[in-house]
């Protein structure tokens, strides 16, 4: 005779009973599947283009260097500053765990990975942008004739600002998101 | 058939057990609509590991509810807005014919939320049909642990649900 208190089937069956609004929310979950797969393609398209503009400025400088003398210092900035940026590219989403298919432990490792590879993108933004700075400095010092890009450094210089910001914030946010699951992970050890 | 439509054909057949995980974790309608969508992308991004070495309901729900533990983890660390239990209330818009059952539902649910989540992870996927060895695999757990949970689970949830649903 099964013992009453290893009896489950009354509460899995309350627990699994069909509700109203279950047709309701297989809608709603037709609607999630397009949003996250539309998300995965996206995050996947973005971090293509990423690397694409990398090897794209890269052309764009060797065929500018072909034209004309360019000096010396912007070349190696122009390449350095394409270098530094793809890879920081591939270096903030190394390390992203992706599938949850361990243990609970397990998962809040990999989410902990996870919110640190959202740091690493937040501070690889920050360290491209604030090259970026640099670059463009160089750039208005060997301008021959600065008048006729005298409005480009100051909006550049003012879309970094706000893109160095954004990273700021995002890299807060992920701090604050890593720190809580690794309080989490050291309550379960305990 | 593509990795959409294996998807949703899966979804059709599991959605509601994973709707079912996600509101073990989450009382709150916007945040466990949240943690669904978040259940959803993370049974999508490990189906692919999936190899077919066990029945392919206990995996999703492996994955589900390792998402949720990371979910709770985050609200336990970062507590939002309103209290879980002030909440529960609000996802109650069911029609006067079912309002009963519908209350049922709710107050387990309810209960269920109010479990430790070491008891909760065993209680939920019992309820869903899982027998004690095939937790103890997905939890990493030994199969006396995950009895020893259960059982400290059906005594907490009939001190919370007394009489009307525990025996």
């Amino acid at each position: 005779m099964t013992d009453p208190h290893d009896d489950w089937s009354d509460l899995s069956q309350a627990w699994t009973e069909p509700t109203p609004h279950d047709a309701e929310a297989a809608r709603a979950d037709a609607v999630f599947i397009r949003a996250l797969q539309r998300r995965d393609r996206l995050a996947r398209i973005n971090y293509g283009l990423e690397l694409l503009g990398g090897v794209a400025v890269v052309a764009v400088i060797v065929w500018v260097a072909l034209r004309t003398a360019l000096p010396w210092p912007v070349l190696v900035a122009a390449f350095g500053f394409v270098g530094l940026g793809m890879g920081m590219t591939i270096w903030s989403r190394r390390g992203d765990p992706g599938v949850l298919t361990g243990t609970p432990e397990e998962v809040l490792r990999s989410a902990v990975a996870q919110a640190r590879t959202g740091e690493r993108w937040a501070w690889a933004g920050l360290v491209i942008s604030l090259a970026a700075g640099g670059f463009l400095f160089l750039m208005s010092r060997y301008e021959p004739d600065g008048a006729s890009t005298r409005a480009v450094y100051p909006t550049f210089s003012v879309f970094l600002l706000l893109c160095m910001g954004g990273y700021l914030v995002h890299a807060w946010r992920s701090g604050r998101r890593r720190r809580a699951h690794e309080a989490t992970l050291r309550a379960l050890a305990e | 058939m593509g990795r959409d439509q294996t998807f949703e054909a899966l979804l059709a057949e599991h959605g509601a057990m994973l709707r079912r995980i996600a509101s073990a974790y989450e009382a709150d309608r916007e945040r466990r609509h949240e943690l669904q969508q978040d259940i959803l992308l993370a049974v999508w991004r490990a189906l692919p590991r999936y190899r077919g070495d066990g029945p392919l309901r206990g995996f999703i729900a492996r994955v589900a509810h390792n998402r949720a533990v990371t979910h709770v983890a985050r609200e336990a660390a970062e507590p939002r807005r309103q209290p879980l239990d002030e909440a529960a209330p609000s996802d109650a818009p069911s029609p006067q014919d079912d309002a009963e059952a519908s209350d049922a539902r709710l107050r387990l649910a309810e209960a269920v939320r109010a479990l430790p989540l070491s008891l909760r992870q065993c209680a939920v996927l019992t309820m869903e049909g899982f027998a004690p060895a095939e937790i103890a695999g997905m939890l990493g757990l030994n199969a006396n642990v995950v009895s020893i949970r259960l059982t400290r689970a059906k005594a907490a949830l009939r001190q919370i649900l007394d009489p009307e649903i525990a025996p």
